[in-house]
């Protein structure tokens, strides 16, 4: 047969052409094949993919609404103006997710994605096929191998038992146990922070330094005892004074300007953080749109404004145990009355039409509110002709981390010297109402959480469910204040016993297998070698 | 009785015709004769209203006859009770009884026997009785009365199978059409278009330039097309002059307007004050009384001139037409303006050995949008019914009434300070050229290129709500599409018959290019909104860096070499048997090839000697069939692993571009194949009065081409465009035409079709791919932000996937069935509590069309139906609950009790429950056309009367604006609450023949 079409070809196509007209190479305009790739000599051009799901973080779609809307600081409710998103964030709060979440899914998307890019990036630096110094690409492949561990420090935290790949070997994965890869990823970091540049500064920043490893090694210690069963507090405390002793960082002056949507390359305190920006599609930082309110777009003079009566609030229980002169409090929180720049307060839009926007600290339940209902999100800053998409970076490791972690470990080994650290922290937020609260002691730390737990419905607070003392209740509290939105409280409240314990809101305990999220459904069929979580039906 | 053949001249001919029309006979023409013998004079004409030149009209009993002029008139001498008897060759006889009349306009009907017709298949034609499978022909006579919007709506409801829906009344969109069930589940189901052979859609050509339209129903017709046969064929033949014949001139005109159908039933003003009285949250009083919807809709006009010039000498043939189409649509703005040239030559030489044809056709079309890359800004819509009825259009300053809520815009607003034009040019050229060196061997060599250009531009001024709520001052978009199809076909056919044994023998080389590229930008704060967007750069925003643009450019290759051998015994029994053996770059390197079979046989059982003397059966044909067609995913690229560039990273300081995998490559990328068997019969009773074909097929579509989950890791993304999976579909069609009276003044004609099918996704794994066995697809939209249905393994296409609502709570909350078939609050329920609630797909479709000829009336009924399916009404899920009033105007029934006991609450949040699912069911009357037709004597040969109401009633219990919804995709049966609204058109009409 292919004998008569090429005889009948070379008839019907002058001989020259023949070739042509059995040609099914594909021609390709607007991209460009693997094979065809020149790297050229910047190795951010092969390595930089390995950063760009770490965007996921403060996505409220994705990880943001993991972290926290499931924890005892944030709520994400429907109200007139839609966000009920098929009831996940309500799951989220009621502790009564699946394993057919789109949010789980989607992170878990996004972060194996970016751990697959990084043995994908180790290759290419592997391949000779850069034209870049020996030294650099050493260099290089270290820092890869820093950002996979961050990626695999995220996905054990979230989910516990995880596939662990070390190479781009095509095979179905079985699952490796939390432990194990706590083990992995301590000596990969223990292999590679001598490596790593303790530099900060521009050059370095939203990179993975010597500092960030750190930083991420003692937040593995911190956690070890979750996630093991046997605590590293030694270990972590010597890990913060590696940091605090190179120098390198230190607070700013104003807890704001950790946040600020410019200038941050040269923050004396961030450690590691995720740039954003607007202009080069660098998005993700959504937060004040899914917070705020449509009108709020004309308090800050913001291009696209926020979505509706917004959604993302704080719960009234957590926001009731800040000191009233906290200036956590105000640089947190969007509340009270929407000021415009005209003098005037804003007006409500939807469900209380006519009236002052104002933000009060009050809310029926957890999950349908009116639109000005719960204080919102004005942490991070909001300049003025923002998009949707923010160019405000999002700090995964500051220096009071640094300091707090270090303050924790000292208190939970029995040590003195927490109640210095943590004071330490809260200057900068008492130094201009009164000073001298900024002052906390080891004991005082030792002390319960203000926290009160119980339900509310109908705005009635009833002390009911879990009311036993929290241990290290005040160090609990004293995390929320300083890291409030920076995706910490879920990790915190697990440590502190709180998670899968307490009521607040709407929330009432749904089993203590929930400290691990489920593994998607959709990835337990397709890879017959997964088997989901404990607990988890489907 | 002696014969007198007088001529009368030009002007009394149409003298008598208007005295006919008049309604008087020509009693004075009688008069002057004696009572028995007197002039009768007539015309005769074709179905086709074409004049029969130099026909036989002869007194039956008698030798006195004449013979028809050149326009088909005659006059003769005849007493009242004779009867003429009007013969021609290729005609049936006809007999006509003289009565009183003194003109007469006599219709000869082809002496075309029902299997006879020439139809349309793969790469050339056979008579009807030589097909084994199922192919449907409509030719121009049967067409549904023009004009319409596209050239597929001519024969909408003609065929079984063929379902044409047309869900909206915007003059720029065309109809959704689909052929027995859906075959695939991410590429296009739309039959693939081929406009005299070259591939094409639908609107690249006028329908009134078209002559046949032939459609490819089963896998053993369109396995010859290959990979782009899976969703049918439909071959559109256009109209050509014919060798011999003087230059015919047609003229069309037409004007016609639309109504709206049925609106929504909003709260009007005062209703909404008496909402607002009662202290509704989200409610409030501006004062004023607008319907908003008035101001954005409006009594559109619409014409449409169509000239065309056809005929042909010794040699050569050639047609000429020119169209012109201004649509308007019923909401303000919304229009279309086309221009369809076109003109072909064909050319014979060296005593017909060499044939060459040659020929451009093609459109102009410019349109508003009053969106970026929209044609309407559904917005507009979405916004007259929901903005508050009690808020004036202008505030006292002048400006438009403003707010600063999210989707709630002035529609005025809207309306007035966006907008733009696409201007599309469509351009094709082609040229074949057929050599016959000896008698039954045609080779064709054929070549076309289409090309089509788009420019788009759209502005927003500083007034419009967009501009105002960005704080930016103007807004504009510019955008170009260009794309190319070459196209080259050599194909050789050989026909011979031998003693009864006929063959024909057909092979064939194919090559086709489609190139894409298209470039997009936007850019804002222009110093004026003057210069709306013929001044890009005098925007601010792109170079702030806070605009954007794009630009892309693909293409792909298809190859193919193709052979069919038909074979016929004494037009008894019939064999056919074809390959395609087809390449394309879109595939995996080891899979670039594909063969593609099909097979037919029949049986003429009417042709049998011992059928003879079974005078009633004048047809009766047995047909089997089997083919296997391919589909091609709908982008290329897809095997190769590809590096995007398009990201940024903060690296060393500054922003730079890093490159990443595109996408999970697949080199084993392959074709889509659908296996499909057929059994037909086609039948002829009494004569052919009463004609029709049954047809069954079953379909089996294996190795689905879909975005299959993969494992994450080792896979970096989460799918991958792969092959796995199958669906059936399986169905049955029916379609019976009679001809229930034929006199010689009265003539009806009635069609019956049928159509059902039903559909199964059997799989969606094999050994590699691993899925859950399901996927969500559709969205309500926001605020409920919701998947509405789900594919899944064992279940049909179409599925509405949600919550049973069984009852409302005292304070007006819903209650669901749960999992465990127990009550509970919608606010409690989980993803696992909801199930398949019912499916948009319909089961069963249903025409019936007639058609009436008196005298030199027409009237035409066409009507059709859908049923078994489910609609989701979204209008009434979206705006039929209180809590929407904090975004706007809600429905009556807002306010209506559920279940029969209280109205939703106002904190009950949007919810996707069954109680928004309706039946479907429908009956259209589609198409009533009237017209009276003149034939004359003179210069002006024919002219054509008509008046047309198009989607004139529809008899259904669906409670939305129309339930002709979308119901192509993977989510079919949606009442899209944007909807463009549907319209009833009112058309008059004129056709000329010079």
């Amino acid at each position: 047969m292919k004998k008569t079409f090429k005889i009948f070809l070379s008839i019907l196509c002058m001989a020259p052409m023949a070739g042509a007209c059995v040609d099914l190479d594909e021609t390709v305009y607007s991209e460009v094949t693997e094979a065809n790739f020149e790297y050229g000599t910047n190795i951010g051009t092969a390595m930089g993919m390995v950063y760009k799901d770490l965007k996921v973080i403060a996505d409220y779609t994705k990880n943001f609404c993991l972290q926290e809307a499931s924890a005892d600081a944030i709520v994400m409710p429907a109200n007139s103006t839609g966000w009920l998103n098929q009831g996940e964030y309500r799951r989220l709060h009621h502790h009564s997710w699946t394993s057919e979440e789109p949010t789980i899914e989607a992170f878990w998307n996004e972060f194996f994605g970016g751990i697959v890019k990084c043995n994908s990036a180790l290759d290419i630096l592997n391949s000779g096929r850069l034209q870049a110094s020996r030294d650099e690409v050493e260099y290089a492949k270290n820092e890869v191998r820093a950002v996979r561990a961050f990626y695999y420090w995220y996905v054990t935290d979230l989910f516990g038992d995880v596939p662990l790949i070390k190479g781009s070997e095509q095979v179905m994965p079985e699952k490796t146990t939390r432990a194990e890869i706590c083990e992995y990823l301590e000596q990969e970091l223990l292999t590679v922070i001598p490596a790593l540049t303790e530099e900060t500064g521009p050059a370095q920043y939203g990179r993975m330094t010597r500092g960030a490893a750190r930083a991420l090694l003692a937040t593995l210690y911190l956690n070890w005892e979750v996630y093991t069963g046997t605590p590293r507090w030694e270990d972590c405390i010597k890990v913060c004074d590696d940091v605090i002793n190179s120098r390198k960082y230190e607070l700013e002056r104003n807890y704001k300007d950790a946040f600020k949507a410019s200038g941050m390359e040269t923050s004396p305190e961030i450690i590691f953080t995720i740039p954003y920006d607007y202009a080069t599609n660098a998005w993700g930082m959504r937060l004040h749109v899914a917070s705020l309110h449509s009108e709020c777009a004309k308090v800050y003079d913001i291009i696209e404004g926020p979505w509706g009566s917004g959604c993302i609030s704080g719960v009234p229980q957590f926001i009731d145990t800040y000191d009233t002169d906290d200036g956590r409090l105000e640089d947190t929180w969007a509340m009270g009355p929407q000021i415009l720049p005209n003098g005037q307060t804003a007006k409500c839009a939807y469900d209380r039409k006519g009236q002052d926007l104002i933000f009060v600290n009050e809310m029926p339940d957890g999950d349908y509110v009116a639109e000005n209902e719960g204080y919102r999100m004005h942490k991070f800053e909001i300049e003025a002709g923002a998009h949707q998409n923010s160019s405000t970076d999002y700090p995964l490791f500051r220096y009071a981390d640094i300091l707090m972690m270090k303050a924790e470990a000292l208190l939970r080994s029995g040590q003195a010297g927490a109640g210095a650290l943590v004071t330490q922290v809260r200057e900068r937020a008492f130094r201009d109402s009164n000073p001298s609260k900024a002052t906390v002691t080891d004991d005082q730390l030792l002390g319960n959480s203000s926290y009160k737990y119980g339900s509310v419905k109908n705005y009635v607070y009833t002390p009911d469910g879990d009311q036993s003392p929290v241990k290290f209740g005040r160090m609990y509290d004293e995390l929320g204040w300083e890291f409030a939105w920076e995706c910490h409280r879920r990790r915190d409240a697990i440590r502190f016993g709180v998670y899968t314990t307490k009521n607040w809101l709407s929330h009432t305990p749904n089993g203590d297998y929930r400290i691990v999220f489920p593994l998607p459904e959709d990835q337990i069929s397709a890879n017959p070698n997964l088997k989901q979580n404990p607990n988890y039906v489907n | 009785m002696n014969l007198k053949t007088t001529r009368l001249s030009g002007a009394a001919a149409l003298l008598l015709s208007i005295f006919a029309l008049a309604g008087h006979p020509a009693d004075a023409l009688a008069a002057e004769a004696d009572q028995t013998d007197r002039v009768v004079s007539g015309i005769v004409v074709d179905s086709n209203r074409e004049p029969v030149v130099g026909a036989s009209v002869v007194v039956k009993g008698t030798t006195e006859g004449t013979a028809t002029d050149v326009n088909g008139y005659f006059e003769i001498l005849v007493g009242d009770d004779d009867v003429l008897e009007v013969s021609f060759l290729g005609f049936s006889t006809a007999d006509v009884n003289v009565g009183k009349s003194s003109t007469l306009n006599i219709t000869l009907r082809e002496d075309m026997k029902f299997l006879d017709e020439v139809v349309v298949v793969g790469y050339g034609t056979q008579r009807k009785g030589e097909v084994a499978s199922a192919i449907a022909s409509v030719k121009s006579e049967d067409f549904i009365a023009t004009p319409t919007n596209d050239a597929i709506q001519l024969v909408k409801g003609k065929i079984p199978g063929l379902q044409v829906n047309t869900t909206d009344a915007n003059p720029t969109s065309s109809s959704e059409i689909s052929l027995r069930g859906i075959t695939t589940l991410s590429s296009s189901t739309s039959p693939l278009v081929l406009i005299d052979g070259i591939p094409g859609d639908l609107n690249t050509v006028s329908p009134s330039d078209i002559e046949q339209i032939d459609v490819l129903k089963d896998g053993s017709a369109a396995a010859i097309y290959g990979t782009r046969g899976t969703n049918g064929v439909i071959l559109v033949t256009t109209k050509k002059g014919k060798l011999d014949t003087p230059a015919e001139v047609d003229f069309n005109a037409s004007v016609s307007t639309q109504q709206i159908t049925r609106t929504l039933p909003f709260l009007n003003a005062e209703e909404y004050r008496s909402i607002v009285a009662q202290g509704v949250p989200g409610t409030w009083d501006d004062g004023a009384n607008t319907d908003w919807l008035d101001e954005v809709m409006r009594t559109p006009v619409s014409q449409i001139y169509n000239v065309s010039l056809k005929g042909g000498g010794k040699n050569t043939n050639y047609v000429a037409s020119f169209e012109y189409r201004g649509l308007q649509g019923i909401m303000k703005q919304s229009n279309t303006n086309v221009l369809y040239p076109r003109i072909e030559i064909t050319h014979r030489m060296f005593d017909n050995m060499l044939k060459i044809n040659a020929g451009v056709s093609g459109y102009q079309r410019n349109y508003h949008v009053s969106g970026d890359g929209s044609s309407f800004n559904t917005e507009i819509y979405r916004n007259a019914l929901i903005y508050n009825p009690t808020t004036p259009i202008y505030q006292e300053d002048g400006s438009y009434s403003y707010m600063a809520k999210n989707a709630y815009d002035n529609p005025v607003a809207l309306l007035e300070e966006g907008g733009g034009e696409h201007q599309k040019t469509y351009l094709r050229m082609y040229s074949d050229i057929t050599l016959t060196p000896i008698e039954g061997l045609d080779i064709k060599a054929l070549v076309s290129s289409s090309v089509y250009n788009s420019a788009e531009g759209y502005y927003e001024t500083s007034k419009h709500p967009n501009s105002i709520r960005a704080t930016r001052t103007g807004f504009a978009s510019r955008g170009t599409v260009r794309t190319q199809d070459d196209l080259l076909e050599v194909t050789a056919q050989y026909r011979k018959t031998i003693e009864g044994h006929s063959f024909s023998v057909m092979a064939g080389y194919g090559w086709q290019k489609n190139h894409y590229q298209f470039y997009w930008m936007q850019n804002y704060d222009f110093p004026t909104d003057e210069t709306t967007y013929n001044n890009m750069g005098t925007g601010a925003a792109l170079k702030a860096g806070d605009a954007e643009e794009y630009s892309y450019a693909q293409e792909d290759v298809l190859v193919s070499f193709f052979g069919r051998i038909n074979y016929s015994y004494k037009d008894r029994y019939v064999i056919a048997a074809s390959l395609r053996h087809e390449g394309s770059s879109k595939f995996g390197a080891n899979h670039k090839w594909g063969n593609f079979p099909s097979v037919s046989v029949a049986w003429n059982v009417a042709n049998e000697p011992f059928m003879e003397d079974v005078d009633f059966l004048t047809a009766l044909k047995l047909r089997a069939g089997y083919g296997v067609t391919g589909t091609i995913p709908t982008n290329p690229y897809m095997s190769l692993s590809r590096v995007n560039l398009g990201s940024w990273v903060f690296f060393n300081g500054e922003w730079m571009q890093f490159a990443e995998p595109s996408t999970n490559a697949n080199p084993e990328l392959r074709w889509e194949k659908k296996k499909e068997f057929n059994i037909g019969v086609d039948f002829g009773f009494l004569n052919d009065r009463i004609t029709g074909s049954f047809d069954y097929y079953n379909r089996n579509t294996v190795d689905l081409i879909w975005n299959y989950t993969v494992p994450l890791p080792p896979y970096m993304y989460s799918t991958m465009t792969a092959n796995a999976g199958s669906m059936r579909n399986e169905g049955f069609e029916v379609g019976l035409n009679f001809i229930p009276v034929q006199t010689r003044d009265f003539q009806w004609t009635s069609q019956i079709n049928y159509s059902t099918n039903s559909n199964i996704l059997t799989s969606l794994s094999n050994d590699s791919f691993i899925s859950s066995g399901y996927s969500d697809q559709g969205s309500t939209g926001e605020p409920l932000q919701q998947s509405t249905h789900r594919i899944q393994e064992g279940q049909p296409i179409g599925n509405f996937y949600g919550y049973k609502a069984i009852d409302i709570d005292d304070t007006g909350h819903w209650i669901i069935e749960g999992k465990d078939g127990q009550p509970k609050s919608v606010n409690d329920a989980v993803p696992e509590d909801k199930q398949v609630i019912g499916n948009g797909l319909p089961k069963h479709y249903l025409n019936f069309n007639n058609s009436f000829t008196y005298k030199g009336f027409d009237l035409s009924i066409t009507m059709r139906g859908a049923f078994g399916y489910d609609i989701l009404n979204m209008p009434r899920l979206q705006y039929g609950a209180p809590s929407m009033l904090s975004r706007g105007n809600v429905l009556k029934e807002a306010f209506e009790p559920k279940f029969g006991k209280v109205p939703l609450a106002t904190d009950q949040a949007l919810a996707y429950v069954d109680y928004y699912l309706e039946k479907g069911d429908y009956w259209k009357i589609d198409n009533v056309t009237l017209g009276y037709t003149f034939n004359f004597n003179t210069w002006v040969k024919r002219l054509r009367i008509y008046a047309m109401v198009q989607n004139l009633a529809t008899i259904t219990g669906y409670s939305g604006i129309d339930p002709e919804v979308s119901v192509t995709g993977l989510a079919p049966g949606i009442d899209n609450k944007n909807r463009y609204p549907s319209t009833r058109t009112f058309t008059l009409g004129v056709s000329v023949k010079f």
